[in-house]
């Protein structure tokens, strides 16, 4: 059933799709001239995989075909399984074509865990809120729990920077910029070990996408047309 | 309940803002073409989405060939082809590629079906659906759901966008795949000769209730149109009086037993076999409702 939303994607969605391209030529652009921008790059390329996602029901509402939609023999979990796999399918796009960036730095636990931790967050917090609320209100909606995130990282800093482990080790020793996601990150690495704290962020993403995934599941499902 | 009905709702309602559906029952048979008549709200429309899952009941029993429509949910709407008032598709894609995204989507869509209905209600696979006419996206929206071998067919006015020639194209082909394949259709209008034409069943609503679901012989030969002095039709026994409105010759009522109206009335009024038009004017119009 997922496979025949993708399909539907493919075949109806293609103009929402093409405008990846755009994006991913300005990455290639960017990684080109400009190696070390490759968390910047990872950064956009979680919130565009976000935002093409939620384009894709902006679209279907805006051309009153989701009600189309949810009278098709196709579970509304499956809707929304399909743009998380869009989602996803930009983050995993991304990673291909960094891999001219440099690579070796993704080792670093605060720049591939925060990478992980970015694209997770966008995702989790964009899909429900368009899911429950369109893409206008959802937008706004989601801006704002993003925004109260940062706030509270900021709360938080002061304690996650206190950690044994170098606050943005990874990201100082690969030339870029540590923030507030790579410096809690190292916070935990320095505390568990590397591979402790990959196997908790993780995991950690996992339930966030699952819960975040429920949440839109509910409430597409809640939805009337 | 049983699965001889193709349809049946029970004791269904929704709340919407500003709007209620309140305790709809009504069957349609397997085999049965259906009218769903609501000449001045938006009950129908309601209904149709609320058998599509499209707006969830809050109370009440849907029953689609015997299944939930809820919970079997997918099952349902495999058999069921389902058309808009005003179709949604994707505006800048062409028909063909509609055709290879929704056809995935149906386990009996058949591709020499699609293509065969495109040709008959001149649709061209490779126009955009944007470039069509409004009664062109309808003819499009019905070749969809005619193509996927759907057993029941629930259409939301599928015949206002059309013209008068196609409009009886489409009802011949409603009554042929009944004769033919033993399918049921479930159509919303407000063309009265289109419910005269081919339904079998008449289910008039009204502010969210249903008023009747009858036969379509049961209510023409049954019903019937009283034209007389008010004091005549106070005689008439008010268990068949459905409506009246005052005229200037005196009162027209709408009775549901035009035998007994016959007898109540004798030579002192006017009793005609009613007509649809009779119907949607006197029960959607201004009058008091008797009953």
């Amino acid at each position: 059933m997922l496979r025949n939303v993708l399909r539907k994607d493919l075949a109806l969605n293609a103009p929402q799709l093409w405008d990846l391209l755009l994006w991913f030529g300005y990455v290639a652009y960017v990684l080109y001239r400009a190696p070390d921008s490759v968390r910047l790059a990872a950064g956009g390329s979680a919130l565009v995989g976000a935002l093409i996602a939620c384009t894709i029901g902006a679209r279907e509402d805006k051309l009153r075909v989701s009600a189309t939609l949810a009278s098709l023999p196709v579970r509304r979990r499956a809707i929304v399984q399909g743009r998380y796999a869009v989602a996803f399918a930009v983050g995993a796009a991304f990673l291909l074509e960094s891999r001219g960036a440099p690579w070796p730095r993704w080792a670093a636990a605060d720049v591939g865990l925060s990478f992980a931790a970015a694209y997770g967050g966008f995702v989790a917090v964009n899909l429900p809120c368009h899911s429950r609320w369109g893409f206008g209100r959802g937008n706004l909606a989601a801006a704002l729990v993003l925004a109260l995130g940062i706030v509270l990282a900021d709360a938080a800093g002061p304690i996650v920077l206190t950690g044994a482990f170098g606050p943005g080790d990874g990201a100082r020793a690969s030339g870029l910029p540590a923030g507030q996601i790579p410096a809690g990150v190292g916070w935990v690495a320095g505390r568990l070990g590397l591979v402790s704290a990959s196997v908790l962020g993780f995991a950690g993403n996992v339930v966030l996408l699952w819960l975040s995934s429920e949440i839109a599941v509910r409430a597409a499902r809640g939805r009337e047309f | 309940m049983s699965s001889d009905n193709a349809l049946q709702l029970r004791g269904v309602s929704k709340r919407c803002r500003g709007f209620a559906l309140k305790d709809v029952s009504f069957t349609l048979p397997r085999g049965a073409i259906g009218g769903l008549v609501d000449p001045n709200g938006a009950g129908k429309t309601t209904i149709v989405k609320v058998v599509m899952n499209l707006v969830r009941r809050d109370a009440g029993e849907i029953r689609v060939f015997g299944l939930d429509n809820r919970a079997s949910e997918i099952e349902v709407k495999s058999r069921v082809g389902f058309v808009y008032d005003v179709p949604g598709f994707w505006d800048d894609r062409t028909l063909d590629a509609h055709r290879r995204a929704l056809g995935a989507s149906y386990s009996r869509w058949s591709d020499a079906t699609f293509r065969r209905l495109a040709g008959e209600f001149g649709l061209a696979l490779d126009a955009k659906f944007k470039s069509l006419s409004h009664g062109a996206k309808t003819r499009f929206a019905l070749a969809v759901a005619l193509s996927h071998e759907a057993d029941l067919l629930i259409m939301d006015e599928p015949s206002a966008g059309l013209d008068p020639v196609f409009r009886r194209d489409v009802l011949k082909r409603f009554s042929a795949l009944l004769q033919d394949e033993g399918k049921s259709v479930l159509f919303s209008t407000h063309i009265t000769s289109d419910l005269e034409r081919i339904a079998d069943t008449i289910t008039f609503v009204r502010a969210g209730q249903i008023v009747f679901s009858l036969t379509r012989d049961a209510l023409l030969d049954g019903w019937a149109v009283v034209r007389a002095d008010a004091k005549v039709v106070g005689d008439i026994e008010p268990r068949i009086l459905k409506r009246k409105r005052e005229r200037a010759f005196g009162v027209e009522a709408l009775v549901s037993d035009g035998d007994a109206a016959r007898r109540a009335v004798g030579s002192c009024g006017a009793v005609d076999k009613v007509t649809l038009d009779d119907v949607m004017v006197l029960m959607a119009g201004e009058g008091r409702h008797a009953a």
